[in-house]
Parts: structure tokens; sequence; C-alpha cells
């Protein structure tokens, strides 16, 4: 079946559940085909239809496999296919210089089917490299991603900078499934590797001033093709709250799919925040700065109003050309519903007891 | 000759159509087809509307009455490939979710602007049977046929508010469609036709 009439019978789906499902009103259909008098019309109420919730489900402790127990299957099972290969081949085995070793597989992952890797590495937003979502794939081999280091700045016990190697040497690897939710209304399901956030935080010492962490992409001009070079304040900046920042599920990714990281995608070392608009996933890292007041990222300079501090995801809150409720998988070109907090809501909504998520988007 | 250009012309605005339905089941539109389908199907019927107002000026320089065989299936196609454009976005764009489209109608100009336009086509397609001009009377018939003037200009507003004002080529057909309805109504001023 092509994919066309996959997707028609998902419509269908979702238009019957619409009519059919619980709570459904009849009207809707009708009255939205009548423009003039639609916005005399009180608003309708949302539909209220439990989802079910994603969530991650927490091993008991006998359960968990010792990393040197899979190390060493690992290794086994490694040096069975290699023989294998060679005995069949005759020839060695050399690992595609690609291919990151050591990656034990981390917490809170999704068992979503996954964004197939060429989508995810050739429908990109790094505006940097250009406008069009292919730009990325096609100008983005132009930056030089090593040597890199990673500066760090402002209220840290170790200030200067950091070696992208001793990054990946110092901090254990995890592989961490994640959904990446674009504010675009579009989104994915990925596979990344790297470390947590406060991992690094810990290492380089937060001092008791510090409330937020300020992260700037690179700024050489020189790489960007022309018409990006004045798309945006450069270098693009990001931040979070301290407390976001330190969350277990904010993740510093080298790598996805098993590969280290294609430059598209933010080579070397790229933020990730799941429960937030992929915007605020800052790429190719240059600086972290630990600061006392709060930042003004690029994407909320440019315009506060289609882009918060925050950027939550937020179903409820609206982009102003554009509703937030659903959005697109890119694996199979459907429209879901979007989650609260992306699906996390359970792990992070504590953050922000108490606040307002409609004027604090 | 009428015959040529009459089938020739319903032919003619099915390939563009068939086209599009052939790349998108071979899955050759890209990342999000959904996408490219709704800007594609719009643009030919905002093109397929300017080559119906096209006619009368075409006719008002070659005067061959023959041309006018090709009014009814672009005008029908221009309504179908609309029809098309709004249902992919419903049912594609939007996913079906017609609590959220219907909630987006209320809030977006562009999109009301766009249902306005395919609502003043809806009676023209409906009217476009041999039957319609015996039944209502022909100049009845014709008055009401007149709606496509205010259709391709709220179509080009559409056009305007969905390229952010920017895209220039809009107001080039803004500017086209005006001059189309001068030279409509200079021949009516000074041939009564």
């Amino acid at each position: 079946m092509g994919a066309g009439l996959t997707q028609i019978k998902h419509r269908a789906v979702n238009l019957w559940d619409t009519c059919t499902g619980p709570g459904a009103k009849p009207a809707p259909c009708v009255f939205a085909c009548v423009f003039q008098t639609a916005p005399l019309l009180p608003a309708l109420q949302p539909r209220t239809v439990t989802m079910p919730k994603f969530c991650y489900p927490i091993p008991r402790a006998t359960e968990i496999t010792p990393k040197a127990a899979f190390l060493n299957r690992r290794a086994v099972i490694a040096g069975l296919g290699a023989g294998v290969a060679f005995g069949l081949s005759g020839l060695p085995m050399t690992a595609r210089a690609d291919v990151m070793a050591d990656v034990a597989p981390g917490p809170y992952s999704t068992d979503e089917a996954l964004t197939t890797k060429e989508v995810a590495t050739g429908y990109c937003n790094f505006f940097e490299f250009g406008p069009a979502k292919d730009d990325p794939a096609q100008h983005a081999h132009r930056l030089q991603t090593d040597p890199w280091s990673v500066d760090i700045g402002g209220l840290a016990d170790t200030p200067g900078p950091m070696d992208m190697d001793d990054l990946l040497r110092r901090f254990p690897l995890q592989e961490r499934i994640y959904r990446l939710r674009c504010v675009e209304a579009w989104s994915m399901v990925i596979p990344w590797i790297g470390f947590p956030l406060a991992d690094l935080l810990a290492h380089v010492g937060v001092q008791s001033g510090a409330r937020y962490v300020q992260f700037d992409s690179f700024d050489d001009m020189s790489v960007m093709p022309q018409q990006a070079r004045t798309l945006l304040d450069w270098p693009y900046t990001e931040a979070l709250r301290l407390d976001e920042a330190m969350h277990p599920l904010t993740f510093l990714a080298v790598g996805m799919y098993g590969e280290r990281m294609p430059n598209q995608n933010g080579a070397p070392i790229r933020l990730v925040v799941p429960w937030k608009y992929g915007f605020k996933s800052i790429k190719s890292i240059k600086r972290i700065s630990l600061l006392a007041d709060q930042p003004v990222p690029t994407w909320h300079a440019k315009s506060p109003r289609e882009y918060g501090f925050y950027a939550n995801v937020n179903p409820s809150v609206r982009h102003p050309r554009w509703h937030q409720a659903t959005e697109r998988r890119l694996h199979d070109g459907t429209r879901i519903r979007t989650e609260m907090f992306n699906g996390y809501g359970d792990l992070v909504a504590d953050l922000y007891a108490g606040m307002d998520l409609e004027q604090n988007y | 000759m009428t015959g040529v250009i009459r089938w020739a012309t319903w032919l003619a605005g099915a390939l563009p159509g068939a086209w599009l339905y052939w790349q998108w089941q071979r899955g050759t539109l890209g990342v999000v087809p959904a996408e490219v389908l709704l800007h594609q199907t719009g643009r030919f019927a905002l093109l397929l509307l300017m080559a119906t107002l096209a006619l009368g000026f075409a006719h008002f320089l070659t005067n061959w009455r023959a041309l006018f065989a090709a009014r009814r299936p672009l005008g029908v196609w221009t309504f179908l490939y609309a029809l098309a454009h709004a249902s992919i976005w419903l049912l594609l764009d939007q996913g079906g979710f017609i609590e959220f489209a219907a909630d987006e109608l209320r809030k977006m100009l562009h999109l009301q602007l766009g249902l306005a336009a395919l609502l003043l086509m809806l009676p023209l397609a409906l009217t476009s049977v041999d039957a319609a001009p015996r039944i209502l009377g022909f100049p009845v018939w014709k008055k009401l046929h007149l709606l496509v003037w205010p259709t391709a200009f709220i179509a080009i507003m559409h056009a305007w508010v969905v390229s952010r004002f920017e895209n220039p080529l809009v107001l080039a057909l803004a500017g086209l469609s005006a001059f189309f309805m001068a030279s409509r109504i200079y021949a009516r001023i000074r041939h009564g036709r």
C-alpha cells in the first residue's frame, strides 16, 4: 500500500475518533465550514480524552545488569562476530570510524518507533547553514569539529576550556531514545549518545550564585553560507534555568544512531532537552556559562511573542501562527496529539510548580 | 474545433493532479509530502483561476469564439483543485483533528479567506452543468458567474497572507487580475458584450 493510502487511513481514523469518540460533537464539522458565523460562536470546549502517558519503567536494582558484565558480554559477542567474519572472508574487520564504542543503554528511553536516520540527518533546522531543511546536510561539512573545545565560563569553580577528547574520556557514554518536538509542530524519535549535563556541571563545580546556564554555539561566520549570515544574531545562544540544566533528563549528546554526531545535527556536542521545543537544544556548543541573571536566548530576542524563554512543549499554548495541539511524526507522516512537556510531565512538571505556563511559555 | 479545445482542456487540467498523486504514491515528495501537496494544489488552483480570467482577454485580442469552449473545464478544474487543497489542509495538514482545525479557522485570516473563496466558487461549480443556465435563465446565470471576480481577489489575498506579505509574484497576480477585469469592462462598454 502506498504512503498516501496509509495516510488517508490515518486521517479517516482521526476523523472517526473526533466524530464518534467520547465527548464528540457533530457541530464542529458543520460550523467550521461557515466561516462568517464561526467567529461569533462560543469557543468549542476542548475534548478531554485521557491519553496514555508515556512512562519510563524504573527497573529494580536486581534487574540491572552490572556494567562490567555487559561490557564483558559485548566483548565476547564482538569477538565471536569478528571471528566469524574473519573466518568467512579471510579479511580483518576494521571498525567504522564513525561508530561509537562503549555506549551503555541509559535510562528514560521511549520504546516508540525511531525516526529513520536518513530523515533525522536530512531534515534539520540549523540556521547557521541556511534556512531550508536540507541546507544543513549540504553545508555543515564546512564546520571543523576536530579539534574542538568547550569553554566553561562564569560562576564555575574550574572555568576554562575543556577539550572534546577530555569530555569523551571523562564521562561514561549512554544511549537514550528521546522524543524531539519541534516548535514547527513536527516530531522525531532519536537515539542519542551522550551524558547528562549534570555530570559536566558537577565536574566543573557550580558556585552558589549561579541560577542560569547559557550555551553559545560557534560564531565562525566564514563557514556559513552567505545567505545564513544575516538570518539571526550569531552566535546562536540558548539558556536554561539551573534546575532545568541539572535535571537528569537534560543531556549533552555527542552521537546519534550509534555513531558520532553528524555535523548537520550539531557535532561534536549538542544539548538535548526533550521536554522543550527543539530550538532549545542548541547545536555545536562552544561555550557554557554559569550566570546569576537570566540571559536572552537568540530566538527569544528575535521574537519573544513566538519563542518564550521556557519553550516547554505545551499543547494548549499556541504559536501565534499555528496551534501546538498536534504534531506530525516524521517517521510515518501521521499526525498525533502533542503531550504536555512532550510526554515527560511525570519527570519535569515539578520544576514549574506554581508557575503560570500560559504566561511563561 | 470547440470539441478539441474542450476535451483537451478537460484532459490537461487532470495532468498536474495526476502527476502530483503519482509522485506522492512513489514517495518522492520529500519528508513532509502533505506540505508539498498542500502548496502545489493551491498553486494549481490559483493558476487555473488566472487562466479562466485570462480567457476573456484572449478572446478580446483574437476574437476567436472557440476559446470559450475552455471556460467550463478551466472553471471546474479550478474548483476541484481548490477543493483538493482545502481537503488536504483538513485531512493531511491538520491530520483530521476537526476541533483544532475549526479553532484555527476562527483565528487565522488566511484560512478564512481561503474558505470564503472556496464557498464563493461552490455555486459556480454547481451551476456549471448544461441545464443550469436554462433553469436559472441565462442573464441570472451570467450575473451569478461574475462571482469569479471577487473569488479571484479573495484567493489572491489568501495567497498574499500565506506568503507573509512577501511574495511579489502574488502582487503581480493581483495586477494581472485587475488588468483582465478592466479589459472585460472596456469590452463591455465598447462592444456591449
